[in-house]
């Protein structure tokens, strides 16, 4: 049962934009967190506007650079299979095959996942909490075995929900965002957030600004990428601990690269100490050591969380062996 | 607020119905429309148990809204079987033991019909994939994935169970 | 629908090639055509013209005094019919089995989140959305009791003010042999305390009705229940009705597994029906709501110590048991019974000292679930033992197997076990397995960050209801004026496939096929009473009734065709598809047609059966009697899980599984098998996932994103093996299936992956998070178990 709003279904873009400006405008591609925050009252609305006739934000397909266009409507599914996706950034294939379950990967689209709202779950319950405008965040002293360990600002504890962010992050793809003033692109690690600067958010979108597409760099030469996450159930469940990788390696350096963690942080938490450990290096069982442990030396686990040490250490030592292997 | 005109085709048949802007597919399919095949699980998207076909893509109806059918064709569990014949998934549902309450049957089933619409011959890993989302808190699973198998061309391969 | 007619609703099978009906054969369940095809109704289909929904204000507060209820807004919302309070209850407003202490509608104070306040009906459900949104409670906070041992404390919050025992709901106290004393006769003992979870049944159809005052002062109520004549019984008490005047339908659930064991959503759907003025009512709880007030497997605290002489026989047990109830009994004090029962596991146990408590608390409802306390109790004893062969050095099956009971033993409530029992058979079978045989090769073939174990469970599960409430049941069948057979189910099919199997008793004895057949599902009105559909009970004591009916029925069938034939008697004729034939000639009669010489009364057969009881007078209190002990019959288990610990992550999957059981002869290998395999994906949940998180009486998990039940992905590849022993009591000798196969996941998973990892984990469910801690602070050495 959904609170009633009107439904509209623009046909450009501009037109979407100008619907969005109006109050209480929220936006609906595929329909999955919309429709399930209404229903959960995490939010109102007052009109729906539908962007699925805007057949320009469909479709995937490469860039004159050879990178990757993405669609902020192509759906999850159609990330996850697609072949260039599979052959050059096969990281984000892997994150987009972790979303949720296939029904709502067919339904699911890429924009919706990154914009996606957090699935705490004092924030979808009944509490007024801090990042709806109350003054508290339930978590630090309740149920946090799910919540983050880094980027609290010790106001909110949420974690970033999407399994396609991270990897987005680490392939340095960027957001184009349109809206009234016109578009730009946003690279994807300052699209986010964290609570320190506003808790009420969770990106830098403003009212009457849509995601209408992701841009991927072309590929380096030599790049290696991965997925990885944990999880209590196979399907349809959120990550407590992921990382995304894509690492260019050279020579059996590391030449360059990003290390990003999901389940970590309200943001995806690009782990910056840990790409220092290894850009330039080797990856021997030394340095692969080393990063892990260096990747959870600033953690600030919660009452409830602490195991999210050794694993954030376990699945990063794993992966960059992985990678190390080939 | 006003409703809205809705057209679309279910079960191969064209529907018109004027509709909330707020209501879900799966409110209009089974409180308008008295598909009650079409059932209600958790409303969050999790339980798979009101799975549709839309343009035979398989789609959570709880987190569809109506108005986002327009044009589109849909398959309930109704429009499955015809003229007194079970569909051959329903068929083995029945035979393998696939079915206890039922109430997650229908998206199971389509869910599976999704499946090998697609892929005739899926892998055990496959079938699971597909299926992962639509629970089921009677059978444990194994005699839907032996159903399901069953249809496969060459049967003879089963998930071992 | 507002016509509907529930007098003729019979189910025939449209989509039914006819199929032969024989005992002992996989026989397709014959509701599985009308499910498969999404024709099948259930209590959450009905609608109708003129439809008033009704739904629920929820307390939202654990623990406070209702001190108002303001709804002057909620009633000026256009499309409002009424709202109700208890003011508008002209009954006892008070539900419950045993002890009836839970209110339709909250008249003093909320004693959990759930708890109703007030009924609003309403034209829609937009309308009734708003309306509830709408409605003030005027609450005095009050502390509240979060935790059973200490709701037992001296200056906790009372729950009920009006109970004598303070928050103690039931004290229950067995003592056999020398008791506590026996400790000193061991040479080895083992001591451990385990905390189980609260479970939610998670059923696909939440609590669902639809219900009608007919002009003629009868209140319809049809819902998704287990229990429809006790509902019957409890409505009318609670709304000051006449109980003739009440009719419970009960379609087949979408799923209930103990959690539609009473009353949900029927008081509140009769109460609204007799004010709606006369329209049609329908209440359907959402996902939420059903986590928030529907039932929970107890949460449990279970202190075990475990003694034995030095060549293994088991000496002494010592058990203390904290069930955390919730808020009301609803069956809290026989689900701590059973546990108390149970607490000792299938094995001899000479001297034995069982205490536990069912204690009112803030949570959230403690209830009927499949396994109905021996869960818990099977999950500690079957872990105890695992850690007493380590300690003597001995093989855990060997160990077992030397201590099984074996008919003519006691239990450990010194109860003798007369009926059949295959523990040693289930045990040899599982020692015998492949997977036990070949368990150190697979498990020293571990990959890297990888660790195996295996671990064993075994189990018993009473069936019925004990020696002092009557479980008993009636059967009915008819030659339909059309020849066809109709069988008249008493006991409601959740899903278990009872229903079907009714039609292949009757069918087989009376030598029909599938499409001769017609089954009326139970309804207060047309079929007869014939308890609950609970307790692994269903076909055995229905079955046994059904017998008795269809056997009448055939001889009488038979003795009129012989007359017809001017045979020289029955034993001439014989039942075939559709007819009857005189063996010496050939001839035949259609029973379309034979059924022209029937007086309507003589087409019916009716059929009475009483449940055999304990006779052992094993001097536990009346009040323990009363909740159920001991029982009489019991189905066996054992079971085997081969689990892989992820070192890294903490992850245990579960590889294989590995189930024998003894539950009698085996009526249908496919419904069998199905409730195998089903009560073991719930038993891994319960293991592996399923956590409700509940903060100061309000549960967090109120959705299956969080609340994690396992998917096809899952749940590994089961192995199912029945040890068929005849049970002389039973219909063609079967026993229950229903219960046993939930209560070895648990403490087989537990035990496996101590085997894996030295290490005990004591709490479940084992989340990946919880092993990791364990591991993580005393993982890489070894630690004994």
């Amino acid at each position: 049962m959904l609170p009633n709003f009107k439904y509209v279904r623009p046909g450009s873009v501009e037109e979407a934009i100008d619907h969005l400006t109006s109050e209480g405008a929220r936006v609906h591609a595929g329909g999955t967190d919309l429709l399930g925050c209404l229903r959960d009252n995490v939010f109102g609305a007052l009109k729906v506007v539908s962007i699925n006739a805007l057949d320009d934000l469909r479709g995937i397909r490469q860039t004159p650079d050879r990178g990757v266009r993405i669609g902020a409507l192509a759906t999850i599914t159609q990330v996850e299979n697609h072949e260039l996706i599979n052959e050059r950034y096969k990281g984000l294939a892997m994150g987009a095959s972790e979303v949720a379950s296939p029904q709502l990967r067919n339904q699911g689209t890429i924009g919706g996942n990154i914009c996606q709202k957090p699935r705490c779950w004092y924030y979808r319950g009944e509490f007024h909490c801090i990042r709806k405008g109350g003054n508290l965040c339930y978590a630090f002293g309740g149920e946090n075995q799910f919540h983050c360990i880094f980027g609290s600002d010790k106001k909110c504890c949420i974690v970033h929900p999407s399994d396609i962010a991270p990897a987005l992050v680490a392939f340095d793809a960027r957001v184009r965002v349109s809206g009234h003033k016109g578009d730009r692109l946003v690279p994807i690690e300052k699209f986010y957030v964290l609570p320190g600067e506003d808790v009420e958010r969770e990106t830098v979108l403003e009212a009457g600004e849509i995601v209408t597409e992701i841009i991927l760099p072309p590929i380096i030469e030599g790049t290696r990428s991965s997925y990885r996450k944990v999880r209590a159930r196979r399907s349809w469940d959120f990550a407590l601990a992921g990382v995304a990788l894509a690492l260019v390696l050279k020579g059996g350096k590391v030449e360059s690269g990003r290390v990003v963690l999901s389940g970590a942080a309200p943001v995806p938490w690009r782990s910056h100490t840990v790409e220092k450990v290894i850009i330039g290096q080797k990856l021997d069982s030394k340095t692969i050591t080393r990063a892990a442990e260096t990747a959870v030396h600033n953690a600030e686990p919660l009452a409830k969380n602490s195991y999210k040490i050794p694993l954030f250490k376990a699945i990063i030592e794993e992966e960059l062996t992985k990678i190390a292997i080939g | 607020m006003k409703k809205q005109l809705l057209s679309m085709n279910v079960n191969d048949e064209t529907i018109e119905v004027a509709v909330e802007a707020s209501a879900s597919l799966l409110e209009v399919l089974r409180d308008e429309l008295g598909y009650i095949g079409v059932k209600e699980g958790c409303s969050e998207g999790a339980c798979g148990a009101c799975t549709v076909l839309m343009d035979g893509r398989p789609v959570r109806s709880c987190l569809t809204l109506a108005l986002e059918a327009e044009g589109s064709s849909i398959t309930t569990i109704e429009g499955l079987a015809s003229g007194g014949q079970l569909h051959p998934i329903q068929q083995a549902f029945v035979d393998r033991g696939a079915v206890q309450c039922g109430f997650c049957t229908p998206g199971m089933i389509l869910s599976a019909k999704a499946l090998l619409d697609h892929n005739p011959n899926p892998s055990d890993e496959e079938i699971k994939d597909a299926l992962a989302g639509n629970f089921c808190r009677c059978t444990g699973y194994a005699k839907i994935l032996d159903a399901v198998c069953s249809l496969r061309p060459a049967s003879s391969s089963k998930p071992g169970r | 629908m507002n016509d509907q007619n529930f007098d003729n609703k019979n189910t025939s099978f449209s989509y039914l090639e006819s199929r032969p009906l024989h005992i002992g054969a996989s026989v397709p369940r014959l509701d599985a055509y009308e499910k498969v095809t999404g024709k099948e109704k259930y209590a959450a289909d009905y609608y109708g013209e003129n439809l008033v929904w009704a739904g629920v204000k929820r307390a939202g507060v654990p623990h406070a005094v209702l001190r108002g209820i303001d709804f002057s807004s909620a009633v000026k919302v256009p499309g409002i019919v009424r709202v109700l309070t208890h003011e508008d209850i002209t009954g006892s407003n008070r539900q419950g089995v045993i002890r009836k202490d839970q209110p339709v509608l909250v008249n003093d104070k909320a004693r959990h989140c759930g708890d109703a306040i007030a009924l609003v009906l309403a034209d829609n459900k937009e309308s009734l959305k708003e309306a509830l949104d709408l409605i003030v409670c005027d609450f005095e906070p009050l502390p509240g009791v979060f935790d059973s041992e200490q709701g037992l404390r001296n200056g906790a919050a009372l729950v009920h003010e009006d109970n004598a025992d303070g928050n103690r709901l039931l004290k229950g106290e067995i003592k056999t042999g020398s008791g506590s004393d026996a400790y000193k006769e061991c040479d080895v003992i083992v001591e451990a305390c385990f905390q189980t979870q609260s479970q939610e049944h998670a059923y696909l159809e939440t609590e669902a009705g639809w219900a009608r005052l007919l002009a003629n002062g009868k209140l319809e109520i049809v819902c998704s229940t287990q229990t429809p004549f006790r509902d019957r019984m409890e409505v009318a008490e609670a709304l000051g009705l006449d109980p003739t005047l009440v009719r419970i339908i009960a379609p087949y659930p979408g799923g209930a597994f103990g959690g539609k064991d009473g009353v949900t959503v029927q008081t509140l759907l009769g109460l609204a029906a007799l004010h709606s003025g006369g329209r049609p009512v329908k209440m359907w709880w959402n996902r939420e709501e059903s986590f928030v007030s529907g039932t929970k497997r107890h949460a449990a605290l279970m202190y075990y110590q475990l003694g034995a002489k030095a060549d293994g026989t088991l000496h002494f047990l010592d058990v203390r048991l904290y069930f955390d109830t919730g808020p009301y009994d609803h069956l809290g004090g026989v689900v701590l019974t059973l546990a108390l029962e149970h607490a000792g596991g299938p094995y001899r146990i000479p001297n034995a000292q069982l205490t536990g408590w069912a204690v009112y608390t803030n949570n959230p409802i403690g209830g009927a679930f499949r396994g109905f306390g021996v869960t818990q109790v099977t999950a500690a004893v079957e872990q105890v033992m695992d850690m007493l062969a380590q300690k003597l050095g001995m093989d855990p099956v060997k160990l077992r197997l030397k201590n099984a009971t074996k008919r003519g033993d006691r239990s450990c409530v010194g109860k003798t076990m007369v009926c059949s029992n295959g523990l040693v058979e289930c045990l040899e079978t599982l020692s015998k397995h492949d997977l036990w045989k070949q368990a150190d090769d697979w498990k020293s073939s571990a990959g890297p960050f990888k660790r195996r174990g295996v671990g064993i469970a075994a189990a018993m599960q009473g069936s019925g209801y004990g020696p002092v409430v009557p479980d008993y049941a009636n059967a009915k069948v008819e030659l339909t004026s059309d020849g066809k057979i109709r069988v008249y189910c008493g006991v409601v099919d959740m899903g278990q496939g009872n229903a079907s199997t009714n039609l292949q008793i009757a069918g087989s004895i009376l030598g029909q096929e599938s499409g001769q057949m017609e089954l009326v599902l139970p309804d207060t009105d047309r079929t007869l009473p014939s308890g609950s559909a609970s307790a692994s009970r269903c076909t055995y004591t229905f079955g046994n009734a059904l017998i008795g009916a269809a056997e009448t029925l055939k001889q009488r069938i038979l003795q009129r065709a012989a007359d017809l034939f001017m045979a020289s008697g029955p034993h001439e004729m014989a039942l075939i598809p559709g007819s009857v034939r005189h063996l010496p000639t050939g001839r035949e009669v259609p029973l379309f047609r034979l059924v022209k010489f029937f007086q309507d009364s003589e087409r019916i057969a009716v059929h009475h059966f009483r449940a055999p009881v304990a006779a052992d007078n094993i001097g536990v209190s009346p009040e323990i009697k009363l909740h159920g002990l001991p029982h009489t019959l019991f189905s066996f288990g054992a079971c085997l899980a081969a689990v892989e610990v992820d070192e890294l992550t903490g992850a245990a999957e579960v590889k294989r599984f590995l189930a024998v059981s003894d539950c009698g002869k085996v009526l249908n290998p496919q419904i069998y098998q199905q409730q195998i395999h089903g009560g073991i994906a719930q038993g891994l949940g319960y293991a592996l996932s399923e956590k409700l998180e509940v903060e100061k009486g309000r549960i967090l998990t109120t959705g299956f994103s969080t609340y994690i039940i396992p998917t096809a992905s899952d749940v590994p590849e089961i192995d199912s093996i029945a040890v068929e022993i005849y049970e002389p009591t039973g219909p063609f000798g079967l026993k229950g299936v229903g219960e046993i196969a939930t209560n070895g996941p648990l403490p087989a998973v537990a035990n496996a992956v101590a085997d894996a990892l030295g290490i005990r984990v004591f709490e479940s469910p084992l989340t990946a998070e919880r092993i990791l801690e364990a591991f993580a602070s005393n993982g890489r050495q070894e630690s004994s178990i």
